[in-house]
């Protein structure tokens, strides 16, 4: 009785191909122009458009495209808040000037990056970003003529757009210096300092970081060797949590500023100093502003450690992105992305009002 | 049986219609149906799985317009292949009756091997590989000797032995990702010898390879008496530690080869490099319907099921699906294709 089905598998399978192949031929691709008016996308126009955000642009779209574009990304992990902040970013930017942007997600396996990319470039985009990108990666996209745009990560000869990680944690440890000082006047006096940075392995942004906000720490504060710790707290906010929790244990009379890599990791050590009942004896600076930094100044019991969050306003980058890689297909120069501020707890709801 | 049944059938058909006795020969036609629906059935399941790869190729082809292009089913296979390789491996570990989840960390300890040898120490590249490779069945030996010698069961054996070689390629790396400095692997590992990627021929060896060894090769069949019944494969003279060891040290070769192919297509190194690659290793050798009690299974459908994960990540990515969906999608294929499994071999044992 397996003979029939021995007779018609062949057949379907042929019959699929055939008609695959058929269909194969249709295609449809889009490379009509895009109009929008006349001249190019004014700032307030933009920053009417991207509402709590106020996205500055770093690059005037004219209102006339010669083609709709197709940009490609390589997400990270969309899983995290920063980086899905990028992607709608990107997607509300895309939609606003009419351009086309495809994604994928390589989920935090970076090695799969060029394998992601190979996906994406038969589609033929126009230009392609990734974060982190690398060696490899660039000479995928070189091969293919297709301009690669890195986030916050700059590869030797790519294009580089977004957040220099050393830039990055000098402001959080700047801050982070401003805080201890006084501290060290008043409530601290007479105790030993610890900086805590808590960081990712294997990140090199991560490490770099945690690396610039120990030497902006160390430009005013007095920090020795001993005292300075680059712990692991690699995972979801729970992980930097346990790991904070071990270095409190292991410090147990002394005093500490807390540079983490981002937001969650800044609220595990928030999180750490709460269940020891030790808010007192630790200020932290969270980098990025996504959700859960804006939801860790809103909270009164962090008052007093919380000191701020470095706003990278991802949402606004991934905007700027989109523009920045416009401007690339066009042969244009564009902007670099400004990080220049911190955002205290007094300022959050009016800066990134609730809802 | 038939004949009892005719038999009964002719001395029926002279009874009077209303004599209340069954109906034999409607009796007869009613099982004819059953017997052919449990043809159908069975034989759905047995082929269901090619029948999936064709209703999934057809369905990307019209969901998008790219799917179907030479370059894109070659970018499938490039995909599937450090997955598929190490996935043959895995088929013969699971026919044996043993499992081994080190093969991501092996891989990244393996990149890390290779490109810290070339980037530190000035080897070429050929040898750091030859040095990571001889490492990696090392692991194996040592793997090998905790399930055999000391009778751990493989599933912790492993996973402890995971932890430890991730540990390990972290401290090698000092937590970094270390760059390949001399190109050489990676021109090799992106050449395309009469335009095939170096990676996919790895994949094509690796099953070839598989499909022979337990095909028609002695040591195959011994693999199979080994998982499907130890004590009576023992009793029959069958080295059954021999066929333990050798699968570990198959395992963690392939995972090595995987390792290598990794860090020319990613031209660096990395502890973090492969960590989770069991569980996809595993989504698709289950897909393929090897079960995980041994003695049975079919390494070419293994390769369906590496190719079914290759063709739903790839056709999602092409419909700009976001990624959450992807996984919820490839669950349920593989949910589809375990309850498939599930129900043949409930249906063969009866």
């Amino acid at each position: 009785m397996q003979q029939p089905m021995r007779r018609f598998t062949p057949f379907l399978m042929s019959l699929a191909l055939l008609l695959t192949l058929a269909l194969s031929a249709c295609g449809s691709t889009d490379t009509q122009a895009v109009n929008n008016g006349t001249g190019t996308f004014t700032p307030q126009e933009v920053d009417q458009a991207t509402g709590v955000y106020h996205v500055v642009p770093v690059y005037a779209v004219p209102k006339h495209l010669p083609k709709k574009y197709k940009l490609a990304f390589i997400n990270p992990d969309l899983s995290v808040p920063s980086f899905q902040a990028w992607s709608q970013g990107m997607q509300a930017a895309a939609k606003f000037y009419g351009v086309t942007l495809i994604q994928t997600d390589v989920q935090h396996h970076f090695e799969n990056e060029d394998s992601a990319f190979q996906t994406l470039a038969v589609q033929n985009p126009d230009v392609v970003g990734a974060h982190p990108g690398d060696a490899a990666l660039l000479a995928a996209a070189q091969a293919d003529g297709i301009p690669l745009i890195t986030m916050d990560n700059q590869v030797p000869g790519a294009l580089f757009f977004g957040i220099p990680d050393n830039g990055f944690g000098s402001l959080g440890g700047q801050a982070l210096a401003t805080a201890a000082q006084q501290k060290l006047q008043s409530d601290w006096k007479g105790r030993n300092l610890v900086f805590v940075g808590l960081d990712a392995d294997p990140c090199d942004a991560c490490n770099a970081r945690v690396k610039a906000g120990l030497a902006a720490v160390r430009q005013s504060l007095s920090v020795s060797d001993a005292n300075a710790l680059d712990v692991n707290g690699y995972g979801p906010t729970d992980h930097p949590q346990a790991t904070m929790t071990d270095v409190l244990t292991a410090h147990p009379n002394d005093v500490f500023i807390v540079l983490p890599i981002n937001d969650e990791y800044g609220v595990g050590a928030l999180q750490a100093l709460q269940s020891a009942n030790r808010l007192k004896d630790g200020l932290v600076v969270t980098l990025g502003c996504d959700a859960a930094g804006q939801q860790a100044l809103r909270n009164a019991d962090y008052n007093g450690s919380d000191i701020g969050c470095v706003d990278a306003n991802p949402w606004a980058e991934g905007w700027n992105w989109v523009e920045a890689a416009i401007a690339t297909a066009l042969g244009h120069n564009y902007q670099a992305y400004n990080v220049h501020r911190v955002i205290t707890s007094a300022q959050i709801n009016q800066i990134y009002p609730q809802g | 049986m038939a004949d009892l049944l005719h038999q009964t059938d002719e001395r029926n058909s002279a009874a009077p219609a209303d004599s209340g006795r069954p109906n034999r020969r409607r009796l007869w036609a009613l099982m004819q149906d059953a017997g052919k629906r449990r043809r159908f059935v069975d034989l759905a399941l047995d082929y269901g799985i090619y029948v999936l790869l064709v209703g999934l190729l057809l369905y990307f082809s019209f969901a998008s317009p790219y799917f179907l292009s030479v370059r894109n089913l070659f970018n499938i296979l490039l995909a599937v292949s450090v997955t598929g390789i190490i996935a043959a491996g895995m088929t013969v570990a699971l026919i044996a009756g043993q499992i081994d989840l080190t093969v991501g960390a092996v891989i990244g300890l393996t990149t890390v091997i290779t490109s810290s040898l070339v980037y530190y120490h000035g080897f070429s590249f050929l040898a750091g590989v030859l040095i990571a490779l001889v490492i990696d069945v090392l692991i194996g030996l040592l793997t090998s000797l905790l399930v055999v010698n000391l009778a751990i069961n493989s599933i912790i054996a492993t996973l402890a032995m995971t932890l430890v070689i991730q540990g390990v390629a972290l401290i090698l790396a000092n937590g970094e990702t270390i760059p390949m400095v001399n190109l050489d692997l990676v021109h090799f590992i992106n050449a395309r010898p009469f335009g095939i990627p170096i990676p996919v021929i790895g994949l094509l060896i690796a099953f070839v390879a598989g499909f022979i060894l337990l095909n028609y090769l002695r040591l195959g069949w011994h693999i199979y008496a080994t998982g499907g019944n130890p004590s009576a494969a023992l009793r029959a003279a069958i080295p059954i530690n021999r066929i333990y060891r050798f699968v570990f040290l198959l395992t963690a070769f392939l995972a090595g080869i995987g390792g290598v192919i990794t860090a020319g297509m990613a031209a660096s190194g990395s502890g973090a490099y492969g960590v989770g690659e069991e569980f996809d290793v595993l989504a698709a050798v289950l897909l393929g319907g090897i079960g995980l009690s041994g003695g049975s299974g079919r390494i070419e459908r293994t390769l369906v099921g590496v190719l079914i994960v290759g063709v739903v990540n790839n056709g999602l990515v092409l419909m700009n699906i976001p990624s959450f969906y992807q996984d919820t999608v490839k669950g349920f294929v593989l949910l589809l294709a375990v309850v498939m499994s599930a129900l043949r071999y409930k249906r063969s044992s009866r």
